[in-house]
């Protein structure tokens, strides 16, 4: 019975189980029930296996059961298109299958390997501390169970084997930090279809009464960002997403949105269009997955990355969705003037009113507000001191409204989130032929005390209205202000905090206990733990790798580290090849037996295989009996070479006697074709 | 000298016919300066090989035929009060010659066969308090029966392992065996054996198998097979260092009788089951008969370079 037959010891199944348990546990939330199911009664039958209470399945068992999981398998996963789900799935599958015939080590080698891949496999799902921990921990029993099984087993306990795994993962550790610091970033040369996750729902782009709102309800994170220097005022942070310039009555899109390819998104100087003027803030965002290819970036926004554009409304884009965290570096002037030259598709696109209207109200209260007013600045002051003056609520519960929205909002229900008030005060410029445009995004964000980064949740989700005026060009203005200041200045929850439907999404979210000290300090902090994960584990990329590499070596950073790794790949293999091949010296001994061996080769060919064990002298004599043309030439070979081999003066003239009898014998064994290789080609004598 | 060797084997072989290979182990076995454990069924002609070993030299030969009831003494010698001198005088026992034959080594008891162990391996014996040296050369020759007889008392592997080689004799081949039988009865005693060689000769002969050179390539192979035997399953226990040894100088030996002044695996080879075999159990062997054809297990597996 060899070793890889070996029966696994008591002790490695439960290790085994162990390790399969926590490898699989992540993800049997995540898989179909019937999977999930299944997966369990295999684990199950394992152990009822090990402690003898049913035997392994037959082959019939085996194969009925992996010919129908496979199908169903299929079938589960046809409709969503992503391979990958399926094939995870499967691979879990054939695991846990592979458990009801792990008999012999070698089925338990392969457990164990495909153990550790799953491990891995479950960071495509999650990249967070919690999940990295897990695989630590997952890593230390598999490990464990590798080191039962090794250790005989009268030595196995299970406190000395854990204790031996953890050392191995520990010492494993720091390696893995210095090839994951210095191991080049490549570009994956395909790209997985990573799964969606369902359910989040960020701004989108279109705007109707009651879709920001119920973002408050969620408060979960959107994007952090850290400032690297100074935060600007919570009133200057409004985190522009896009702008939605085409109002059909009732809900705000995109211009054009139904034929917005990416082609028409052009990334141009805007440092010709929008003057910089300084308030210069630059900072770092780590954004959510959104499924959407926007991202949020303070007015006026400058950048190098070359994976995103920036269109004529300034808005930022990405080339794909974001479907994984995305952290990007942003430059924004805070002062700044864009589009002091209004085009003419831009200014007809910004007084665009729905035909027919049907909010005769707002119109007559635009055209009185006009007539009080000296110019487009003053207008807009006095639409904002009437949403001020009049009873205006804002709230997040506000009533329906009726057909026609602005009027039914203006002059009836007076209650509104900031979509009410950002769509009801665009209109009412446009009405009085003033250029403007609603702008959605995120308004403030909470500032972590412990890391001074800032964190902004959907509930901090926002309506904003610009507006164009002559020799300013495009200038905010945001009623919600006018009606909730402190909304504005304190942030979403100091003002939303008290109202029903507030974060109603998040029950369990530690948001809610933001006001028990501890609590939220104990929030404050993983958010700090996650942030810091994220930022620089999850988010290690080529230009943070340079950026570090380039901070120890200076600018040549890149070669630098291209050298040392080359020079290091190549100190291993010299280091190996010491240790493989040195310790012997290669002398005019070791190249007779060369040679003896290469001669070895030929005559095997001509069907003259020395036995394994067989001696130099005893493989001649038989080789003379069987071949008396060539028995002269081989005793006189084999005398030469035992001579050079084991006596003690072995002269090197004799070598040279050797080498040429061996090439003659050689000679006389070969095919003509490779005799004349042979003679002609010096190379392919060894 | 390889002549004479020749002719001494030659001389051997007329008394146990067809026995060339077994007579040269013996020699060399003797050569080497090793005592040599002869293993086989009553009438095999171990005695007789011994007998003609000890002519062939010429060597001071005695037979010590080991029973039940043999005491150390008997072997050793006694002091005996004597009274004209009134004192203690040594007498010596069988063992003070330069050859012996241990004839039924395994029938005698453990302590019997402690004290000539002993005394094999330290070349003296110590009686009553006095150490005194025993003649050279000193040779053992032990003969056994084979371990599964009745009324043996199996050596140990600890003492098995002084044995320098142990060979089996083997039925005769029929040629042989016809020889033997047609020819008269008295001529079957090791007496016929004229004296080849003496005393001299052989210490000749045994520098000069030291002489024989190993190179690194030979020592490289008996290391093989040393850590083969330590490391491979099949085996209970490993070769001892003195197990090693024994088969480097063993051999050497051989190089020298086959007339070579280096020795070749082939050598190492043709005294390994003679060296190795006593000294080492098969792994499957829960019983301790220490196992034939384990060598040729070995010389098998093990690569030559």
């Amino acid at each position: 019975m060899t070793d890889k037959q070996a029966h696994i010891p008591r002790l490695t199944i439960w290790w085994m189980l162990g390790a399969l348990a926590l490898v699989v546990a992540p993800h049997l939330l995540r898989l179909p029930v019937w999977i999930s199911a299944l997966i369990v009664a295999c684990v199950i039958w394992r152990i009822l296996i090990f402690i003898g209470r049913v035997g392994f399945p037959n082959k019939f068992l085996k194969i009925m059961i992996v010919f129908l999981a496979l199908p169903l398998t299929v079938v589960e996963y046809r409709g969503s298109g992503a391979g990958l789900d399926a094939a995870v799935c499967l691979l879990i599958l054939g695991t846990v299958f592979k458990l009801l015939e792990m008999r012999q080590r070698r089925d338990m080698l392969i457990v164990v390997c495909l153990c550790y891949v799953l491990t891995m496999v479950g960071f495509i799902y999650s990249q967070t501390i919690l999940a990295a921990l897990h695989a630590l921990l997952t890593f230390i029993v598999i490990t464990g169970a590798l080191v039962t099984l090794q250790r005989d087993n009268q030595r196995s306990s299970l406190k000395g084997n854990g204790k031996l795994a953890l050392r191995l993962v520990a010492q494993a550790i720091p390696l893995a930090i210095v090839l994951f610091v210095l191991v080049p970033r490549i570009a994956p040369l395909w790209t997985m279809p990573v799964p969606v996750s369902p359910n989040k729902t960020g701004v989108t782009d279109e705007m109707s009464p009651g879709n920001i709102s119920s973002l408050s309800r969620s408060a979960e994170l959107a994007f952090r960002v850290s400032f690297e220097n100074n935060a600007p005022l919570q009133d200057q942070m409004y985190w522009r997403g896009l702008v939605l310039d085409f109002f059909d009555g009732r809900s705000w899109r995109r211009a054009g949105s139904a034929f917005q390819s990416y082609a028409m998104i052009e990334r141009f100087d805007n440092r010709l269009q929008g003057e910089m003027q300084g308030g210069a803030v630059d900072y770092d965002v780590i954004l959510e997955p959104t499924q959407q290819s926007w991202i949020y970036a303070l007015q006026l926004a400058d950048f190098d990355a070359s994976d995103i554009r920036q269109d004529r409304y300034y808005t930022l884009h990405t080339e794909k969705p974001v479907t994984q965290r995305y952290r990007y570096k942003m430059r924004s002037y805070l002062r700044n003037e864009t589009d002091l030259e209004l085009s003419g598709i831009l200014r007809s696109r910004a007084l665009q009113l729905p035909e027919p209207d049907g909010n005769p109200n707002s119109h007559q209260l635009a055209e009185r507000l006009r007539a009080q007013s000296s110019g487009d600045l003053d207008y807009a002051n006095r639409v904002m001191r009437y949403f001020r003056e009049q009873p205006f609520y804002y709230t997040l519960t506000p009533p329906e409204l009726g057909e026609a929205s602005i009027d039914d909002f203006l002059f009836n229900s007076l209650q509104g989130f900031c979509e009410h008030y950002a769509s009801s005060f665009v209109y009412l410029m446009r009405a009085a032929g003033v250029p403007a445009r609603v702008v959605v995004g995120y308004q403030g964000g909470e500032t972590n005390p412990f890391e001074g980064y800032t964190m902004v949740y959907q509930y901090n989700a926002h309506a904003w209205a610009e507006i164009w005026l002559e020799g300013q060009g495009w200038v905010r203005m945001d009623p919600t202000g006018a009606v909730a200041p402190e909304r504005i200045s304190e942030g979403a929850q100091a003002v939303l905090g008290d109202q029903p439907g507030f974060l109603d999404d998040s029950r369990f979210s530690m948001m809610r206990f933001r006001n028990t000290e501890w609590l939220n300090t104990l929030r404050l902090r993983l958010d700090a733990m996650d942030y810091a994960w994220n930022r620089w584990v999850v988010s290690y990329d080529e230009d943070l790798q340079l950026q570090l590499l380039e901070a120890f070596f200076g600018d040549r950073a890149k070669q630098t580290l291209l050298y040392a790794l080359g020079a290091s790949f190549l100190l291993f293999f010299i280091i190996a090849a010491f240790f493989l091949l040195g310790g012997r010296k290669r002398d005019m001994r070791d190249q007779a037996t060369r040679l003896y061996l290469r001669l070895l080769v030929d005559l095997a060919d001509s069907g003259l295989s020395r036995r394994r064990g067989e001696g130099p002298l005893d493989f001649a004599n038989r080789v003379a009996e069987s071949r008396p043309d060539i028995a002269a030439d081989m005793t006189r070979i084999t005398a030469l070479y035992v001579r050079m081999s084991y006596a003690q003066d072995a002269q090197d003239e004799s070598f040279g006697e050797l080498k040429e009898y061996i090439l003659a014998l050689r000679l006389r064994l070969s095919s003509p074709w490779r005799r004349v290789v042979l003679r002609n080609f010096p190379a392919f004598r060894t | 000298m390889q002549q004479r060797i020749q002719a001494a084997v030659d001389e051997i072989g007329t008394v146990l016919l067809g026995k060339e290979q077994q007579i040269r182990l013996a020699l060399c076995c003797l050569i080497a300066g090793g005592h040599l454990l002869i293993e086989d069924l009553p009438g095999m002609g171990k005695t007789t090989l011994a007998h003609a070993l000890a002519r062939v030299f010429g060597l001071d030969f005695n037979r010590i035929q080991f029973t039940s009831d043999l005491l150390p003494a008997d072997i050793l010698g006694v002091s005996i009060f004597e009274q004209q001198s009134g004192a203690f005088t040594f007498h010596p026992g069988p063992i003070f010659r330069q050859m012996i034959l241990a004839d039924e080594i395994n029938r005698t008891t453990p302590k019997t066969q402690s004290a000539l162990l002993e005394a094999m391996e330290e070349g003296q014996v110590t009686v009553e308090g006095e150490t005194r040296p025993l003649p050279s050369p000193f040779f053992v020759i032990a003969t056994q029966n084979p371990v599964s007889l009745s009324g043996t008392f199996p050596l140990p592997e600890s003492q098995l392992d002084r044995f320098l080689m142990r060979i089996g004799i083997g039925y005769p081949d029929p040629k042989a065996e016809r020889a033997l039988l047609e020819r008269s009865a008295e001529f079957d005693r090791g007496d016929f054996i004229t004296q080849m060689m003496n005393v001299d000769d052989l210490v000749a002969m045994r520098s000069a198998a030291n002489r024989v050179s190993l190179s690194p390539l030979l020592l490289d192979y008996v290391q093989r097979i040393v850590a083969h035997t330590r490391d491979s399953e099949a085996f209970h226990f490993g070769l001892s260092p003195r197990g090693s040894i024994a088969v480097v100088r063993a051999a050497k030996t051989w190089a020298f009788l086959e007339g070579r002044e280096h020795a070749v695996p082939e050598d190492v080879q043709a005294i390994l089951p003679a060296v190795v075999e006593h000294r080492l159990r098969a792994s499957t062997d829960a019983e301790g008969r220490t196992g034939s054809a384990l060598a040729h297990r070995l010389m098998s597996e093990v690569d030559v370079f």
